[in-house]
């Protein structure tokens, strides 16, 4: 039975969010999705969305009360058709005709930011908590401008000299070297600023009925993690050098005849195991970003007083990733549903609402109702729209 | 009469209200905070479908909204007084381990079958919809790509370019007609002794290949090869079977962590490693085939495959899983055993 002890003023005691959900009921759900997917050649993967996005939006719940997901699977079903659509024809344009890939590629860059507003606004509004839905009111020029124009600027500084050098022999390529290292720093120097500006976009333009979401996190917070990043990575690649160097010593100390059939005997173990620490210490860098830049955003985000708080761990992020990894390796990929449900579970044990009074005030709004086009070309696109 | 205790929001606040629902034994509904409401029938309801054992909703005509996690008392109601409606049947399959086996049973089947039979069977039956100069015409500009990247002009004597012109041309007559049939030799730069062939007809063989063979029969065997990759559309087929394969795994995989889609994307290659050399066998046959029917001795495509193989060891071998080509054994056999039965027959 749910408790509903929130409706009582509770003066800033932190509230957490729930994941009640559990991975073996998930999986059978997840499976028999599957099972009628691939029967119905991909038709029901509308519906299965459905069942999926419902399973986990409510078992996630607020002071007792779940999380709502409303999409209707027909609405669904269209816009995936489109992006099927699209995205066979980019595939097989790939292969034929480097002209027509071209063009669908910029056909899908002026749509990108369209495809973005819709889906968010198709989430949103088919998202709900206590019966009221959620508002999304971002605009096409603010997204063109955050994910496109602003990401795209250190680009030219990299690729203009391409385009205005006919490289021979005998050009000098200092020039162009130099201007595609301004445009990288430019990149390093300004990708947590962008980051930055797109969570502001997106948390601002948020509501939650007649309510809207305030940002107000730090740019130099965003800064100072990219920094830590940008120091692991590098402290990586001086332990490759240090192991490749060593690799390539021992190899030089043996330079005999039958050398080539000894690399070949361990080439692949070896190149086995560097995979593996590669993509464990990759999982690192992107269990710490994760937790870290999910807390700053929550952190910095507020509505009607209410304030949201999160303690997301580096380590304990990475664990699961760990856990999640090792089990869809080891199971053939049976892990999945319990590789999802431990996500969901560690993000929701780590995020919490500071009430401000009760969660009873919220009215909602009213609002029409959208297509899904753009959900789904963002979800067949691999967008990760975040939050 | 059957009481189901739960919430009630409004949907114009989100404050929430400790309900009842109550049916009464005609099937009729009413709710404990708005008792001024007439009984409604359950057809007037917005019954949400089971999912696990998430809190049902239930939405009255006015928008407001009735929530309850009494998921069987709900069940229950349904199956005295509802109507065949929804698909109930869907959260039985879930929640049954025995239909549960069956579906990963049936899923393991249904993607093999798929995969391995349904997806190239449809690719084939699309491209031979595709009238030969249609398909002839999709690579324009796809030479001038190679060129850049791999290819450099040929240094072979034009005496010897013109004799082999002559011998495809002789070849293409008894080929398919509508492509643009046309043969271009070039030096190979990294990609060695190869000969490969464009969706429009033109096929391009490197100074490398030429000079791996002992005569005109072994690169003539070659060339069949080519322009049956050609007449059979392969590229055409190759394009619609990765894309769908693509498609595939981004839906499979759509729901797993970044981290996990690095693993996932092995089977991709491995199943595309597959196809390929499904359409190299199939090239193969139509090699055999024109030899045959030309009175060519197979045994000179096992020749020139097994002297390839041989300067590629040198190189190191890919395990024949990941390997775009069949193993050169396989391919080789059928050549051997019709070339011995050519033999045998001809004495």
């Amino acid at each position: 039975m749910q408790q509903n002890n929130i409706t009582s003023p509770s003066g800033g005691q932190p509230l957490s969010f729930q994941f009640t959900g559990s991975g073996f009921e998930y999986f059978k759900i997840w499976i028999v999705n599957l099972c009628l997917t691939v029967i119905t050649l991909g038709i029901y993967s509308a519906w299965a969305k459905v069942r999926r996005n419902r399973y986990f939006y409510g078992n996630t719940q607020l002071a007792g009360d779940a999380f709502e997901y409303l999409a209707n699977p027909i609405s669904i079903l269209k816009g995936r058709l489109i992006a099927v659509a699209f995205f066979v024809a980019l595939s097989m344009s790939q292969h034929f005709s480097v002209m027509l890939y071209g063009i669908l590629i910029l056909v899908f860059l002026v749509l990108f930011p369209w495809i973005l507003v819709r889906a968010l606004v198709f989430r949103a509004r088919n998202t709900a908590f206590r019966n009221i839905r959620f508002t999304f009111r971002g605009t096409y020029g603010q997204a063109f401008l955050n994910f496109l124009l602003l990401p795209a600027l250190p680009a030219i500084f990299i690729f203009a000299p391409m385009f205005l050098f006919q490289p021979n022999a005998q050009t000098d390529f200092t020039p162009m070297l130099v201007s595609a290292g301004v445009g990288l720093l430019l990149v390093l120097a300004f990708a947590p600023y962008f980051l930055y500006r797109q969570k502001r976009w997106f948390i601002d333009n948020s509501g939650f009925g007649t309510d809207r979401f305030d940002f107000d996190a730090r740019v130099i917070d965003y800064y100072k993690v990219f920094g830590v990043m940008l120091l692991m990575i590098l402290a990586l690649g001086g332990v490759f050098a240090l192991f490749g160097g060593i690799a390539m010593a021992s190899l030089g100390g043996k330079a005999g005849g039958d050398i080539q059939a000894t690399v070949a005997g361990y080439w692949f173990l070896g190149m086995a195991a560097f995979y593996l620490v590669v993509l464990v210490i990759y999982g690192f860098i992107f269990a710490y970003a994760n937790a870290r830049f999910s807390n700053i955003m929550f952190c910095g985000t507020r509505i009607d007083g209410h304030q949201f708080e999160a303690d997301l761990s580096a380590w304990g992020l990475f664990k699961v990733y760990l856990i999640n990894l090792l089990g869809i390796i080891f199971t053939l990929g049976l892990f999945i549903p319990w590789a999802k449900v431990n996500i969901a579970r560690y993000m929701a044990d780590h995020v919490y609402l500071i009430p401000n009074g009760d969660l009873d005030r919220f009215v909602a709004d009213q609002q029409s109702a959208v297509a899904a086009v753009g959900e789904e070309m963002g979800e067949m696109f691999d967008i990760d729209i975040g939050l | 009469m059957i009481e189901i205790p739960g919430q009630c929001f409004d949907g114009e606040s989100s404050a929430a209200t400790p309900a009842v629902l109550r049916v009464d034994e005609a099937g009729l509904v009413t709710l404990s905070i708005y008792p001024a409401h007439l009984p409604l029938a359950l057809s007037d309801l917005e019954i949400s479908e089971r999912v696990g054992n998430i809190p049902r909703l239930i939405r009255f005509p006015d928008g407001a909204q009735f929530r309850t996690a009494q998921n069987d008392q709900v069940d229950q109601v349904l199956a005295r007084f509802g109507h065949a409606r929804g698909s109930r049947w869907v959260h039985r399959l879930e929640s049954h381990l025995r239909y549960v086996a069956i579906a990963v049973v049936v899923m393991v089947i249904a993607s093999f079958g798929l995969v391995k039979y349904g997806i190239p069977y449809f690719a084939k039956l699309a491209a031979q919809t595709v009238s030969a100069q249609t398909a002839a015409s999709i690579d324009d500009g796809a030479m001038q790509v190679l060129d850049k990247a791999f290819f450099a002009p040929s240094k072979l004597d034009p005496a010897i370019q013109a004799r082999l012109r002559k011998r495809f041309d002789r070849m293409t007559t008894v080929a398919e007609p509508g492509f643009k049939y046309e043969l271009l030799f070039r030096a190979g730069g990294p990609i060695g002794a190869n000969a490969l062939a464009l969706a429009s007809g033109t096929v391009v063989m490197t100074d490398e290949m030429v000079q791996a063979a002992k005569n005109d029969e072994e690169l003539v065997s070659v060339l069949a090869h080519e322009i049956g990759h050609v007449v059979h559309r392969h590229s055409l087929r190759r394009a619609f079977q990765s894309s769908v394969v693509a498609l595939l795994g981004v839906m499979l995989t759509g729901d797993v962590s970044s981290v996990a889609q690095i693993v996932a994307a092995l089977p991709v290659i491995l199943v595309e490693a597959q196809y390929s050399q499904n359409l190299e066998s199939e090239a193969d046959a139509y090699s055999l085939a024109y030899m045959q029917q030309q009175g060519i001795d197979p045994i000179h495509f096992k020749n020139l495959m097994l002297r390839l193989e041989k300067k590629h060891e040198e190189h190191g071998k890919i395990p024949s899983f990941f390997a775009t080509h069949p193993e050169t054994k396989e391919r080789v056999k059928l050549f051997e055993r019709l070339g011995q039965q050519n033999g045998a027959s001809s004495k």
